[in-house]
């Protein structure tokens, strides 16, 4: 069941009311009974799978703890991250790769449901493990909840083992602070999705289908919505995956931070998609950093490039993808090796440090509106069709805006709606960060329940069914 | 090289890396606390201190470090 | 936990509840509010059935089917009192319920015309590009819908979640247009005469709505996603149904074919509608009924048809006419 759904509401209440009226003792439990029935109504050979991905994570992780010999707990380890790695490489480029070939059944391999977010956070479990951060966990229902927290598994945020156990031992302790919270979490998730990134999916779905067919500030426009879009479905799906486990009393890590006002690409990197690219940092950057330090700067640069390709491909098995992931490599590469000199320059010219500020964030900006085209591209011609267009549609299309009229009109934006959905943008941006939250608590209940009143209807308002107006003419 | 020693030619690495000479480090100092410490300034800094002090640590070592007191503790522990 | 934690968490979360209640409520009453006032907006299932009500005690002749039978005959133009119960992609399980509920209510019923097209055979209503339609029965008729997973959802009773929120507001009727009963949606003017035949179709001449490439595409749709094997032995079902119950109050049942632009009748494949036409002698051994073929009138030229399956009004009227002798015929033999 998909997170909107009705069956899932019904799912949640009936497992919120389980929740709270058990004994605190047993509140694991049910998450972990939870979590299985509603990945089972994903499909049973994923649930199987990821069982026994379980086991082997559990059994792996204190093997290698007990294990004293140097070597032996590096080839286990090495034995188990190899394993789970091929398996998500597998299910996620198997299909891919064959139709490379041609060769086989193409149909037999679908990734199932979030294999890339458990495989990841095991494979995290197994190496802090072997670097000694944590301990092995000895209860096999508190690492299978690891595995396959059911707010988190669709589409993330990829907790730390240890941040997720420290939070299962208080959660006898939690009030009902949390869990309203988790309910404005939700509300304000659910309007960044439906209320705003998809509406925006027409008019984006439109520019990326025939790019030659726009002028130059079209596509631009097209581009500043596709990262608008991106930015609130996805920061909209983190709030709710957060928001439903604040319900049961688990807090996860946040996964964006303002991310266009960040002033350069690595201070982007450092803001968006945070609980994957922190990941990538721990798991993938540094070990690889580690190992080809001696190589100096060639050393740097190669890691920091196959850090920034392996965000591209772990989206999935497309050339888009890689050139996402390329691009940002590139940009990471240009930006690493010229701060120092950047750095040196401003200090020299203090009084341009303001202008730094304002430049940086745009060009930041504009590079990652860029390579996001790729992101959101449907193959690599039509990424670079859209590009071309960019720079040179003015000459074949002229600089006009009323092609893209219609689906602005159809957006419905009277000025009120506009209003009222910007000051519940800005709100709802303030909900993410904690400091502005408490902020927020401040105002006087009337308004807030106005503010979540206005939310709901907006909500409601924009929320597609596949229903045309009844008096519609066939 | 005694605790006292071993912060101060640590300072003297930090000072270098991050380029402020007027640069502290405390025990508690995390990488929170500096503003250009990122992860790719990390390794640099790794790289700087195994070069000053002459050791070599491994990716479990610098996963292990929390703050500098850790980092003190672990370049003591090399050295001896 | 001791004794006093379990206590001000049980009293903690006692609070929460309340004041989520008291959040919930305005919203819940707000809805029941727009529910019942939506719940008097006439539609044209619930128009359609007041209509009939009214002139239940007169009507002599039903005509059922699809859009085209809704479309294309004119009530007016058949001898005696005559009442299209005919609606838009109306399948052959609603033509049975409804008739199933309307025939103890109709007195002087003495006719039934029930419309088989190139698809009906094969056609269901959760099926199609329409399936809240199904919705619309349910609440002005007590139909439900066919499959049992369709019959767990809102919809079944709720207005405001069958109209969608976004349609509701939209609506914005005034209050004294309300109180005179009258249709008062903004873009749906009255469009059924009183005998229930839709004759407001909006006027196009555009002869590129006959051609070929307008019949492929009609007949592309129909064929990929309207049309299904698996529906054949249940509207059977329902069509024996239908005549069982005619037969045994001694009601004449007419099955027709509805006319079709020639394009059309060019693409039709004619393996499907032999399988139609094989059904329809085997119905007119088994039960008696007659049947008459309109699939190509002669008379009816290009501005008669809307498109290449359904009349304008005149060409309804031009048709009706044409039906209506061909009945009288009928019950002169």
């Amino acid at each position: 069941m998909s997170f909107f759904s009705p069956p899932f509401a019904v799912f949640l209440t009936l497992g919120l009311l389980a929740y709270y009226q058990a004994p605190a003792s047993w509140r694991p439990r049910i998450l972990l009974g939870l979590s299985l029935v509603f990945y089972v109504s994903w499909g049973l050979t994923g649930a199987l799978l990821l069982s026994a991905v379980a086991v082997l994570v559990f059994v792996a992780a204190i093997l290698i703890e007990k294990c004293q010999p140097e070597q032996a707990k590096l080839r286990l380890t090495a034995l188990a991250v190899t394993l789970l790695s091929v398996l998500l490489a597998a299910l996620k480029f198997g299909s891919a790769i064959m139709g490379l070939f041609r060769a086989g059944s193409i149909a037999a391999l679908v990734a199932p449901l979030g294999l890339s977010y458990y495989i990841f956070r095991t494979i995290g479990y197994i190496l802090d493990v072997y670097w000694e951060k944590i301990p092995a966990q000895r209860n096999f229902v508190s690492l299978a909840l690891y595995v396959s927290f059911f707010p988190q598994i669709v589409s993330g945020p990829i907790q730390r083992a240890d941040d997720f156990w420290r939070q299962l031992d208080g959660l006898r302790h939690r009030g009902s602070g949390e869990f309203v919270e988790g309910l404005r979490r939700i509300l304000f998730g659910l309007f960044k999705k439906i209320v705003i990134a998809d509406q925006l999916a027409d008019l984006v779905a439109a520019v990326h289908a025939n790019p030659s067919k726009f002028s130059s500030p079209e596509l631009l426009l097209g581009a500043y919505c596709y990262s608008f879009q991106l930015y609130m479905d996805f920061s909209g799906l983190t709030d709710i995956a957060i928001g439903i486990g604040l319900l049961f009393g688990i807090r996860g890590p946040e996964n964006f931070d303002r991310p266009f006002l960040a002033a350069n690409i690595q201070d982007f990197w450092r803001r968006w998609h945070m609980s994957l690219t922190t990941w990538l940092t721990d798991y993938l950057f540094l070990p690889l950093r580690m190992s080809l330090r001696s190589l100096g700067t060639a050393g740097l640069l190669a890691a920091i490039f196959i850090n920034m390709v392996a965000i591209g491909m772990w989206h999935g098995p497309a050339w888009t993808y890689l050139e996402f992931g390329a691009l940002n490599g590139v940009y990471m590469m240009v930006s690493v090796l010229t701060l120092k000199k950047r750095d040196a320059f401003f200090k020299r010219h203090p009084g341009l440090i303001p202008a730094r500020r304002v430049a940086g964030t745009l060009v930041t900006f504009h590079l990652v509106v860029l390579a996001q085209v790729f992101f959101r591209a449907d193959s690599s011609r039509l990424a670079l069709a859209y590009v071309r267009g960019l720079f040179t549609g003015f000459i074949h299309q002229g600089t006009g805006f009323w092609r893209l009229h219609n689906y602005w009109s159809q957006l419905g934006l009277s000025s009120f709606r506009l209003a009222l959905i910007l000051i519940v943008v800005v709100a709802t941006d303030a909900v993410s960060r904690r400091h502005l939250e408490r902020r927020m608590l401040g105002v006087p209940t009337a308004f807030r329940w106005g503010l979540y009143y206005a939310v709901i209807a907006l909500v409601l308002f924009y929320y597609k069914t596949s229903m045309t107006f009844i008096y519609a003419q066939f | 090289m005694t605790r006292a020693e071993i912060h101060e030619t640590l300072t003297g690495v930090f000072r270098d890396v991050f380029d402020n000479p007027s640069l502290n480090i405390s025990d508690t100092t995390t990488a929170k606390d500096i503003e250009e410490w990122d992860s790719i300034v990390h390794v640099t800094l790794i790289v700087a201190v195994e070069k000053k002090f002459g050791v070599s640590f491994t990716t479990r070592d610098v996963r292990r470090l929390e703050n500098v007191g850790d980092f003190i503790q672990l370049i003591s522990s090399r050295l001896n | 936990m001791l004794n006093s934690e379990v206590l001000a968490d049980k009293r903690s979360m006692t609070r929460l509840s309340l004041r989520l209640a008291a959040f919930l409520l305005p919203l819940l009453l707000t809805w029941a509010v727009v529910e019942w006032w939506t719940a008097r907006i006439p539609t044209t299932y619930s128009t359609k059935r007041e209509r009939l009500n009214a002139m239940s005690d007169r009507i002599d002749t039903l005509i059922l089917g699809s859009s085209s039978a809704y479309f294309g005959i004119a009530p007016k133009e058949l001898s005696g009192t005559a009442y299209n119960l005919a609606d838009v992609s109306q399948t052959l399980y609603y033509d049975d319920q409804l008739l199933t509920r309307v025939l103890p209510r109709l007195p002087r019923l003495r006719r039934v015309i029930i419309p088989i097209n190139y698809i009906s055979i094969f056609f269901e209503l959760n099926d199609s590009f329409e399936p809240w339609r199904q919705y619309f029965y349910e609440q002005a008729w007590s139909i439900p819908p066919m499959r049992f997973q369709d019959r767990i959802d809102i919809r079944l009773w709720s207005r405001v979640a069958l109209f969608t929120p976004a349609t509701v507001v939209g609506m914005r009727p005034s209050l004294r247009s309300l109180a005179r009963g009258a249709l008062i949606l903004p873009n749906a003017p009255v469009v059924m005469d009183d005998r229930g035949w839709f004759n407001k179709v909006p006027a196009d001449n555009n002869p590129a709505r006959l051609n070929e490439a307008a019949a492929a595409n009609r007949l592309a749709q129909h064929h990929a996603k309207e049309m299904n094997a698996a529906y054949e032995q249940p509207n059977l079902a329902y069509l024996n149904h239908m005549l069982s119950l005619l037969d045994k109050r001694h009601i004449q049942c007419v099955l027709i074919t509805l006319p079709v632009w020639k394009t059309y009748r060019q693409g039709m494949r004619a393996d499907l509608w032999s399988r139609t036409q094989n059904h329809i002698q085997d119905l007119e051994k088994t039960w008696g009924v007659r049947y008459l073929s309109f699939l190509d009138v002669p008379q009816l030229e290009e501005a008669d048809f809307l498109d290449v399956d359904h009349l304008d009004p005149r060409g309804a009227i031009r048709f009706t006419k044409i039906l209506n002798q061909a009945l009288q015929d009928l019950d002169a033999r």
